[in-house]
């Protein structure tokens, strides 16, 4: 059989526990929402299938409980990442100011080659929460934040209307192939569509 | 044209020397096969120029303008097994040939080119029924079935042609740059490939859009695809183009050379080349290009895809001067997967299994599921162990073993035999292929990568058995908040949950998100459902949570050690713990061991191992490893008493085992470890095991104990003041002669002596639970002789501590100070410190206490009446003289403490006069002075009782009776009944009089505002004069003032007293005060 190129995609998906990572996830793959909280036990993957432009690839999204973190389960887990999502939830500043630490740690752990390239996504959570009467981090604050980490994609989703949730995990999506791509230098062997393009020519009618 | 019988019944046999039922066709180029193709008939001479399937039977167009109509065999037999015959020819259906055929399905009807131009026969009686005008020589024409609008290209122009169930109608013409190859509809417009390009044209304005340019080789092509798509064919590639004629973001396909027409048969697109056919996806997937099957059917000219046999298709072809047709039969899509698998092409089976329709869901599912798995052991075999991992985890009915199956050495043999059958039926079910363990690197990288899924089987068999999981949620239709609540508390212990920043959970509008806590139940998020673990046993699911579990620790061992592993055992899981021990025993990683023995409630072997660890490290084989090699010593002991602590009081056994090597070790930690134990270790059974262990701590122990409430002062008191004196007489007997000096200031004492000794001291005198008779019975009677006074006096056997003081330590001055103390307890009226007088007490009626001194006076006067046993006969001459003299002293320094009558009667007569004199005189006087003071403190209280009277006349005065004449001072209404309801209270102890304060804003206010004395009231209230202020909204109608407050002060009359001072009270009588004293 022909060598094929990668198919899969590793996305790590971190923050605080509450935030609705697992709620994200669910969202995502499976377009269900439930808004009783159950913790997540332990560590759990989804997969899907993805099109990113005309490739078709499976996304293997890994969550974890809040319990878990980094120590128990060790970094075979976060090895070979393609693309972290750092998720928080606008309605408290805490989850907000962790960011920085989920990063900083995932970076440890997984250890990619290129730390200041990994991609990264960060998702500010449940924006649709009271209609945003007690948000208490501003997309600004936000943008502001991704923007220093090295222009960090930014969405602001709710898992539970379903709000920017498929545009942020097509953004994972295609932020992970682009790191495969350079760590593996992928070539792609699609046919250029654009490159045809022949003058117009009128045909005699009318 | 003629169509007679007998003609026909020749022509049969003419042809049927030519017709064979052929055998399958030769060997394809793959060994993939999607369609069977079957040589049905042959033809002599003509080439057959187009084929159209109607109702089951074949229309062949040939190109002398013969029409052959095919069909099967009328037998008996099944009709799939009945060969094809021609049923009819029809000579001369088109003059001089026949071009393109097409059935116009909603008339029943077949539309035909030939060189008379385009006609409409009816079906089946192929009788002429309409011909389309100035279409003569048409090339090739296009047939909209839902507007029945016929295109036809002849030469340089586009005929359009509007069919009205019998006539064709021009419409239009378009007129074309060149002449049209092929045509096909596309919406309104019309997709036409020309020898160099192809165009979009539309049918109405008749623009024309550039599709592609083709190529020079060969005919362009055009296909409609039912997905409102075009295939549209440039030399060897054809792209999938819109109806917009925009190229869609889809693989195009490329053949071995360019097609001369292609049919789509779902999910294929069959390529007609001149040397055979080619079978590829019409998928936009990836690997649409990689498969393909290659039809070895030279020379084909025409075909045409059956609209009865799902996706068959038969092809003519031409070999020479002999024209065949064949059938070609797809091979069910799950055949074909399979077979891909077979071959190794698991993609492309994965992309085939995803094609099955709908209806075949459940084979489908099952299928992609078991490739999946397949697909995942091939790339584990390759070398891909990530990808081939993935590709497993996808399958939600690939249990663990599946995945442990590739590295067997992660599963203990023990651990799984009682899944050895289920593993077996897994491998026979989806066909796997026996694996090689891989080595080295890439084992370690197999077992990194399997780690993390292990971890998510886990977590899900996790989930799966507990409570509330889906499985069980079916049975327990009220799952009430309630009970969430109730579990969450119940996996509190197993699942400490850092909480870190869920404020918003607390809020959220569901009952469980109102959820105060974080601890819920992990009965969660079965994210990935994962389907095996529903069709196993019970028993088997517990089977397989051991064997993931025991995997996972020979996974983790392989790591690098991150605390990982320790982690993990530290918290509950199913390790199988023979398995486990042993694994962790051999690679010397004892603190896991330590913590998987404590995990499992193997608390004395954990706990061994730790003392072999902290103690005695070398006798253990293998040496310790990780976070077991700082163990040794003192951190051993630690760990093993807060092992202990943690285990609390439930295991006695375990803690006498281990508590002797700990206390010995480090008896501060093993105190410590005793004294957190929650609950709390019974005190009886800690004082036991100091006092076996570890006596020295005993003290110490009892002490914190009791300031901490584990041990009660009651219980307890008595036996550390015991300790202390056992610790304070082992000095004694270290040093004989401290006990003869007979006063502990002398003595040598260890610091620890005399700490004690210093603590018996306090807890002789503070203590509220001392037996001190039990401590006198084993205070000796030598030594420790000022414990044993202090007990006495505890005791209040005064009069025997005096004689300690006197005669036995001989120090007046600590006798009295003795008195002294007493003395001044009394006056104080800290009655309470000292005991009831016990019978003991002689000499001295116990009421008349305050006459200590007098005691004293006697137990000095004692040694002369007496003598004392300590004191020796001969000297009594010279202490006569010289207890009277300590009396005299006494008397006169004390004088204003002794009852001169008392200590004058006591005193022998043969005291000279001259001692007593100066206690006599200075006697006398204080009397005399303590009369005359007396009799100020009269006249002053007297006065001040006057000057109290007459204030209250004043007062009494101030005060106007609030009588309902009287008006509101803002609406000015009369307090009649109307204005103001005052409920007045009827209290037995309480006459009920009121103060009015009118319009005040804030009854906090008007507290502070107004007293009948000028004081506020809550100071009336602190003084306790009154005994209760009540404060009511009254509602007076005046519309200015809604909310007035009125203030009823309740005065206690004038027999009542203060409950604090008990003095009587002042009375205000009627005391209701007019508004305008509001200030
Ligand atoms: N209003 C609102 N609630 C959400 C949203 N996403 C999650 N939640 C709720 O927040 C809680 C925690 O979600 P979960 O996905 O379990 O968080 P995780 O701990 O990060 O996995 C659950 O009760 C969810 O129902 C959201 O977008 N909007
Ligand atoms: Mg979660």
């Amino acid at each position: 059989m022909a060598a094929r190129k990668r198919t899969l995609l590793k996305v790590i998906i971190l923050g605080d526990s509450g935030v609705g990572k697992t709620s994200l996830m669910n969202q995502y793959v499976n377009k269900k929402f439930s808004s009783q909280y159950k913790a997540t036990i332990g560590a759990d993957f989804l997969t899907k299938e993805v099109q990113v432009e005309d490739r078709s690839v499976t996304m293997q999204i890994w969550d974890t409980a809040g319990q878990e973190r980094f120590q128990s389960l060790g970094v075979a887990f976060y090895r070979g990442a393609d693309c972290c999502v750092l998720v928080y939830d606008v309605n408290a500043q805490k989850t907000f100011e962790n960011l920085e630490t989920w990063r900083d740690e995932f970076l440890i752990q997984a250890n990619p080659n290129d730390p200041d390239n990994f991609p990264f996504v960060v998702l500010g959570n449940k924006v649709d929460f009271e209609g945003g009467k007690n948000r208490q981090v501003v997309e600004k604050r936000a943008k502001q934040w991704c923007a220093q980490k090295g222009g960090i994609p930014y969405f602001e989703t709710s898992a539970k209307e379903d709000i920017n949730v498929d545009a942020a995990f097509q953004c994972i999506a295609k932020n992970a192939l682009k790191n495969e791509t350079e760590e593996e230098m992928y070539i792609p062997d699609t046919v250029d569509m654009n490159a045809q393009s022949a003058p117009k020519r009128r045909t005699g009618c009318c | 044209m003629l169509h007679r019988p007998l003609l026909l019944e020749n022509l049969r046999k003419e042809l049927s020397a030519h017709l064979r039922v052929s055998t399958r066709s030769g060997p394809m180029a793959s060994d993939f096969k999607a369609f069977e193709s079957t040589a049905i008939l042959t033809v002599h001479k003509q080439k057959i120029q187009d084929l159209v399937c109607w109702d089951s039977r074949l229309l062949a167009a040939l190109d002398d303008g013969t029409l052959l109509v095919i069909g099967r065999q009328e037998a008996t037999e099944s009709p799939e097994g009945r060969p094809w015959q021609v049923h009819r020819i029809l000579k001369g259906f088109g003059k001089k040939y026949l071009l393109n055929l097409q059935v116009v399905r909603t008339r029943t009807a077949l539309l035909s080119a030939s060189d008379e131009g385009i006609n409409l026969h009816t079906l089946p009686r192929l009788q002429l029924t309409a011909q389309a005008t100035r279409t003569r020589g048409a090339n090739c024409f296009a047939w909209d079935e839902s507007k029945g609008m016929l295109a036809a290209a002849c030469r340089k122009r586009v005929q359009l042609l509007q069919y009205d169930g019998r006539d064709f109608l021009e419409v239009r013409e378009l007129g074309m740059s060149d002449i049209p190859l092929t045509m096909k509809w596309a919406g309104d417009s019309l997709a036409i490939g020309f020898k160099r390009e192809c165009y979009l044209v539309h049918s109405i304005s008749g623009t024309a859009t550039e599709i592609i340019a083709t190529g020079r080789l060969g005919r362009p092509h055009i296909l409609s695809l039912p997905s409102a798509e075009l295939l549209v064919g440039h030399d060897n590639v054809s792209s999938f183009v819109g109806h917009d004629g925009k190229q869609l973001h889809k693989k195009s396909l490329s053949w071995s050379e360019p097609p001369s027409a292609v049919v789509y048969t779902e999910p294929y697109i069959i390529a007609q080349l001149s040397h055979s056919l080619q079978a590829r996806l019409a998928s936009s997937r990836i690997m649409a290009q990689e498969l393909c099957q290659n039809l070895d059917i030279p020379g084909a000219t025409a075909l045409t895809v059956s609209s009865q046999v799902n996706g068959s298709v038969f092809v003519a072809c031409q070999a020479g001067t002999q024209s065949s047709i064949h059938h070609l039969v797809a091979v069910p899509l799950d055949q074909q997967a399979e077979a891909l698998a077979d071959l190794g092409d698991f993609l492309s089976a994965l992309e085939l299994a995803c094609l099955l329709p709908e209806s075949q869901a459940g084979v489908r599912h099952k299928l992609e599921e078991a490739l999946r798995v397949r697909y995942g052991y091939h790339l584990f075999a390759s070398d891909d162990i990530n990808q081939g991992m993935a590709q497993i985890g996808i399958s939600a009915s690939a249990s663990p073993l599946v995945l442990l199956n590739l590295l067997p050495s992660l599963t203990p043999p023990s651990v799984l035999e009682p899944l050895e059958l289920l593993l077996e039926d897994m491998v026979a079910e989806c066909k796997l292929p026996e694996v090689q363990e891989p080595t080295g690197d890439a084992y370690q990288a197999a077992v990194s990568a399997i780690l993390p899924y292990l971890i998510g089987h886990r977590s899900r068999l996790q989930a799966f058995e507990a409570p509330g999981s889906p499985r069980k949620m079916q049975s327990k239709q009220g799952f009430s908040q309630f009970e969430l609540q109730h579990q969450g508390s119940a996996d509190e212990q197993g699942h400490p949950v850092i909480s870190d920043g869920n404020d918003s959970l607390t809020d959220m509008e569901s009952p469980a998100g109102s959820l105060q806590s974080h601890q819920l139940s992990p009965s969660q998020s079965v994210l990935q459902a994962s389907t095996y673990m529903s069709g196993m046993e019970e028993k088997d699911r517990s089977h397989l949570s051991t064997l993931v579990d025991t995997a996972i620790i020979k996974a983790m061992l392989l790591m690098d050690d991150t605390g990982s592993l320790l982690r993990f055992v530290q918290r509950p899981n199913s390790v199988d713990l023979a398995e486990g021990c042993h694994i962790l025993r051999s690679a010397g990683r004892y603190s896991e061991l330590v913590a998987l023995l404590q995990q499992h409630a193997q608390y004395d072997q954990a706990l061994d191992l730790l003392r072999n660890l902290s103690q005695d490290p070398s006798r253990l084989e293998v040496p310790p490893r990780g976070a077991a090699a700082d163990l040794k010593g003192l951190p051993g002991v630690w760990s093993a008493a807060k092992m202990l602590a943690a285990i609390g009081p439930k295991q006695l056994d375990v803690l006498w085992h281990h508590a002797r090597w700990i206390l010995k070790a480090d008896p501060d930690h093993g105190l410590a470890m005793l004294l957190e134990m929650r609950p709390s270790l019974a005190p009886e059974v800690v004082v036991q095991m100091l006092n076996a262990f570890a006596p020295a701590f005993c003290a110490q122990y009892l002490e914190t104990a009791m300031d901490e409430g584990i041990a009660k002062e009651q219980d307890f008191q008595t036996e550390l003041a015991m300790i202390y004196l056992r610790l304070a007489l082992d000095g004694g007997q270290q040093h004989p002669d401290a006990g003869q000096q007979g006063s502990s200031n002398h003595r040598a004492d260890t610091p620890g002596q005399s700490m004690a000794h210093q603590r018996l001291k306090t807890m002789i005198l503070t203590g509220k639970f001392v037996d001190h008779g039990r401590l006198l019975r084993v205070v000796p009677t030598t030594s420790l002789l000022e414990i044993r006074a202090l007990l006495l006096e505890r005791l209040g056997r005064h009069h025997e501590a005096l004689r300690i003081y006197v005669h036995q330590l001989d120090s007046p001055l600590l006798a009295e100070e003795y008195c002294d103390r007493l003395y001044e307890a009394k006056i104080n009226g800290l009655k309470a410190n000292l005991q009831p007088m016990p019978d003991t007490w002689a000499g001295v009626e116990p009421e008349a206490s305050y006459d200590m001194y007098i005691a004293l006076m006697q137990v000095y006067l004692e040694a002369d009446s007496r003598g004392y046993p300590d004191r020796s006969a001969s000297a009594s001459g010279a202490s006569t003289s010289q207890s009277w003299e300590r009396v005299c002293q006494l008397l006169s320094r004390k004088q204003d403490r002794i009852e001169p009558l008392k200590a004058l009667s006591l005193l022998p007569g043969e005291v000279p006069l001259h001692v007593v004199l100066p206690f006599v005189k200075s006697s006398l006087r204080t009397l005399g002075e303590q009369k005359r003071t007396l009799a100020v403190v009269k006249g002053l209280s007297r006065a001040q009782d006057l000057e109290s009277r007459e204030k209250l006349t004043v007062c009494k005065k101030r005060n106007v009776l609030l009588s309902f004449e009287r008006a509101c001072a803002f609406c000015h209404k009369r307090i009649g009944n109307t204005a103001f309801t005052l409920q007045l209270i009827h209290h037995p102890n309480i006459a009920c009089i009121g103060v009015s304060g009118l319009g005040a804003h804030s009854p906090e206010a008007l507290l502070e505002s107004y007293c009948p004395v000028q004081r506020s009231m809550s100071s009336l209230l602190q003084e306790g004069r009154a005994q209760q202020i009540s404060l009511w909204r009254v509602d007076c109608k005046c519309s200015a003032l809604k909310l007035g407050y009125f203030c009823v002060v309740f005065y206690a009359v004038e027999e009542h007293a203060c409950i604090n001072c008990r003095q009587s009270l002042v009375c205000f009588k009627s005391a209701f005060l007019p508004s305008d004293h509001v200030p």
